[in-house]
């Protein structure tokens, strides 16, 4: 697994740090910590500063019982396009520290996309419109756009409950994976949410049948899940709801019913007035 | 000249899509695949003969990955064990690493990903 965790300088990026720390001691991935800053001509030294402390914060974590990650020196960073200076290190698995210089989406999209990652991490202020790096709005926009799984970590709490909107009849096996993840590293509980329509439950048959496949799939791994069936016009007001309750975890995967219902914009809105960590699925 | 010697890959995993993705993809690069979805039907096979490598799940059911693992390396020493899994604990990451796997990778994971883990076994395993 490739996790992309994307940094600024405020605090809510160090908080962010003990989850990814215990995500990626547990999953074993191949780890980036990606700063953007604005200077084009080199390496920024506040930044390089920050990003070498997030470092030394992160492999106290992780390498407690094991090293898992080698540490990277500030020296190492080597440019290795305009505007972009990287430095990687090759312990059991795979350590990345990147700046990119210009503009922070377009900065974190590219180097989701440059290292196909599987998860992107960000963390950003509580509450209702989100920043980063002084940006308003700026994590909804990542959520939105990006082409891989995105978790923004609004708080950082040890959640009991995921809540997992997952359109039973299309779901990949990539996002019941990523959820598996999340559920181990949160010890929680998993809420499947089915989708019913003004009629019952959409494609009856297929999808009861569908349900009852996915609760034994997390039944048979030990994750004590249950189902809750949701009416379709509802759904929006539900999901914002289940963020007061947990994370919420989303599927809107090319083939999600989800993703017809929440459009990209709406994916971003979520983001917004969600009330705790999010994680959007693709 | 030394002929290039094929590799035989076993891959152990309970969701029927791991062995779809990988076993084209692997044949392709001129290793000899065999796959299951059964523990116990790989445990059988492993008894009839040795693999160069081994990839298996953690998470299934009847033998479970570790137990399989283990009786991988009893057998077959020399054999190099990739464990996946859609689970990945630190506390399993490390018994599988006690039990002297190669590798470790966490679900979902890209093709590139674990065909880079198998060419590193590969190297070990020719460099013997």
């Amino acid at each position: 697994m490739r996790i992309l965790t994307a940094m600024d300088s405020h605090s809510y990026s160090r908080d962010i740090i003990p989850d990814v720390a215990r995500l990626a001691a547990n999953t074993w991935a191949d780890l980036t910590l990606l700063g953007v800053q604005q200077d084009k001509n080199g390496p920024d030294r506040k930044m390089v500063e920050a990003m070498m402390s997030y470092q030394d914060e992160l492999l106290a974590h992780v390498n407690r019982e094991e090293t898992l990650y080698e540490p990277i020196s500030s020296a190492d960073l080597k440019e290795t396009g305009k505007g972009t200076w990287q430095a990687s290190s090759r312990g059991r698995k795979k350590l990345t520290i990147c700046l990119r210089a210009g503009d922070a989406l377009k900065s974190i999209l590219a180097q989701a996309e440059d290292e196909e990652s599987d998860l992107l991490i960000l963390g950003c202020t509580r509450g209702f419109d989100c920043e980063w790096e002084n940006e308003l709005g700026l994590p909804q926009k990542v959520a939105k756009e990006a082409n891989c799984s995105v978790l923004v970590i609004k708080e950082q709490k040890k959640a009991s409950q995921i809540s997992s909107f997952l359109d039973q009849t299309n779901v990949s096996q990539q996002s019941l994976e990523l959820i598996n993840q999340l559920v181990t590293l949160h010890d929680a509980g998993l809420k499947i949410v089915g989708l019913k329509g003004q009629k019952g439950l959409i494609g009856k048959e297929d999808v009861e049948k569908k349900m009852m496949e996915l609760l034994k799939y997390y039944n048979e791994r030990k994750i004590s899940a249950w189902i809750k069936m949701v009416d379709m016009e509802n759904l929006e007001d539900y999901v914002v709801t289940a963020t007061r309750e947990g994370i919420v975890a989303l599927w809107v995967g090319k083939k999600s019913l989800l993703s017809k219902i929440f459009s990209r914009d709406l994916v971003g809105k979520l983001v917004s007035r969600s009330q705790s960590s999010i994680l959007i699925l693709r | 000249m030394n002929e290039k010697r094929t590799l035989s890959i076993l891959i152990l995993d309970d969701e029927p899509i791991v062995s779809k993705r990988l076993k084209p993809s692997l044949e392709k690069r001129g290793y000899v695949v065999e796959t299951f979805t059964e523990s116990l039907k790989a445990l059988k096979r492993i008894k009839e003969r040795n693999f160069d490598i081994v990839i298996t799940d953690l998470k299934m059911e009847g033998v479970d990955g570790m137990e399989f693992l283990t009786e991988v390396k009893k057998r077959s020493p020399e054999t190099e064990v990739i464990v996946i899994t859609g689970f990945a604990t630190m506390e399993t990451a490390k018994e599988s690493f006690k039990k002297g796997v190669f590798d470790f990778l966490s679900k979902p994971f890209k093709l590139g990903e674990i065909t880079e883990i198998i060419e590193k076994a590969e190297e070990k395993i020719l460099s013997r």
